[in-house]
């Protein structure tokens, strides 16, 4: 369920280094507390975000949640697929359900995320 | 500390996440609440709603007290004949919206939301003048709901009942009550029975007759596809009768009852407006958004969600206009297209139309 090829957000993200490119999405663990998704609203395309700061909201039945930057740096992409398929969040939060990748500013902040192991821990698994 | 649900042990089994709701700690989905809706609306699904009051008047006053609390007429009513109805403040406003149930000419049952169910008791024992002996039997017995259009055939092969010529709101009453009647808009049934009853028809519908088990998540979006109102939602203590659009529950030519002065004198006087709507853009509204006309707030959400059977953002809304418009509704500081819409939103479900 927690992949080792990338590193975890204490707010349930992760994000996976292709180069100076980071692919950032929610953890199955986030993905199953909020339930059916049905709506996301994504950053526009050249964005710059700090770590921590708001970079997405993804919406289920219940309610609309914060998806928080794990890392600082500018949006290069963004999931196009989950405009039209939200759910896809749902059904592969590590691969087709990515959310967006980010250009980093600081590749340092990467060391400071958990490791699976830390991140499992930290949710009780 | 939330009040648990007797079958509480039966719902973990079956994997539900739970919130707390009304004061009770309920199951909110267990298999997702887009599965256990679209369940509902093609097969059936089970729902524990025990959290709701059960409110039993016995005695020969009783038909008089239920006539003067609440706002449509108990003459109509027969034994095995059940009617929704409202309790109303001397101001008009709705204290709770409930369904009143005969059993016989001095036995009359009423199910209340669960939030209110104090509120309704301590309601009828001040105005008690009627001698009527008043016995809350909510966590003396379960309350289930089993909904969809295969919920007659499935309900007819475990008591092995004949259901076909139990109409919209009747029951039938014998150690356990059965009603047709149900909130998600679909045929349906309400059964309420004392515990370990509740318990074996809850684990053999489940287990045996693959009921699937829902939660109030798929209740709340099942209803509001439907258009009917919430109690804390569409209707409150600041909300009329005439307001809510629940005028055709309101009697007024069957004698004196709480509120009917004060329902007179507002009869033309709303202050706000009910409406339905539905997105035009991609957006989930959610309760108390704001609404607006142009450049011009006008409202607030009451209701919002994600329809899983028309896949866009629905709900409902108060205005302070009586529009007929496009709106729009402020999510996250953008400002989605919307279009006012009667509900129900959606049509031609199985639900057995008929008197209410």
């Amino acid at each position: 369920m927690y992949p080792e090829d990338r590193k975890y957000s204490k707010d349930h993200e992760w994000a996976k280094l292709e180069g100076n490119i980071a692919i950032i999405g929610i953890t199955y663990h986030a993905q199953e507390e909020l339930g059916d998704i049905v709506h996301i609203d994504l950053p526009e395309v050249g964005k710059e975000v700090k770590q921590n700061e708001v970079l997405a909201v993804v919406e289920s039945v219940k309610s609309a949640s914060d998806v928080y930057s794990p890392l600082s740096g500018k949006v290069v992409e963004v999931n196009e697929n989950l405009k039209t398929k939200p759910e896809l969040i749902n059904e592969d939060p590590y691969n087709a359900g990515w959310i967006v990748k980010l250009e980093l500013s600081d590749p340092k902040e990467y060391e400071s995320l958990l490791s699976a192991e830390e991140y499992k821990k930290l949710i009780g698994e | 500390m939330a009040k648990k649900l007797f079958l509480e042990d039966e719902h973990v089994k079956y994997g539900a996440k739970f919130f707390e709701f009304s004061g009770w700690w309920m199951p909110l989905e267990y298999s997702g609440t887009i599965n256990e809706h679209l369940t509902v609306r093609n097969h059936v699904g089970i729902f524990d709603i025990s959290h709701m009051g059960r409110i039993l008047l016995k005695g020969k006053g009783a038909k008089d007290l239920v006539q003067y609390i609440t706002t449509n007429d108990v003459n109509n009513l027969y034994p095995g004949k059940a009617q929704y109805s409202l309790v109303l403040n001397p101001t008009g406003t709705i204290k709770d919206d409930i369904i009143v149930y005969k059993i016989d000419e001095e036995e009359f049952l009423m199910v209340v939301n669960a939030i209110n169910t104090q509120k309704i008791l301590d309601w009828l024992n001040i105005h008690n003048k009627f001698g009527v002996n008043i016995l809350d039997i909510t966590t003396d017995t379960t309350l289930l709901a089993i909904q969809g259009p295969a919920s007659e055939k499935t309900l007819e092969d475990y008591f092995n009942l004949n259901l076909k010529n139990l109409k919209y709101y009747h029951f039938q009453k014998n150690h356990i009550i059965i009603s047709r009647t149900g909130y998600t808009g679909e045929d349906g049934f309400e059964i309420i029975s004392d515990l370990d009853t509740g318990r074996k028809i809850f684990k053999d519908l489940v287990e045996n007759k693959k009921v699937l088990p829902c939660g109030l998540g798929a209740r709340n979006t099942l209803r509001i596809e439907m258009g009917y109102p919430l109690y804390g939602h569409e209707i409150d203590e600041n909300t009329t009768p005439w307001e809510a659009n629940l005028g055709w529950v309101v009697k007024i030519n069957k004698g004196d009852f709480i509120g009917k002065d004060a329902l007179i004198e507002k009869k033309n006087k709303k202050e706000k407006f009910l409406k339905g709507f539905i997105m035009l853009e991609n957006g989930i509204p959610r309760d108390s958004y704001e609404v607006y006309l142009g450049e011009e707030k006008i409202g607030y959400i009451t209701s919002g969600t994600f329809s899983p059977i028309l896949k866009t953002g629905i709900g409902m809304l108060y205005t302070t206009k009586d529009i007929e418009n496009e709106i729009f509704i402020k999510i996250r500081e953008k400002f989605l297209k919307a279009k006012i819409e009667k509900p129900p939103f959606i049509k031609n479900t199985s639900i057995k139309k008929g008197e209410k």
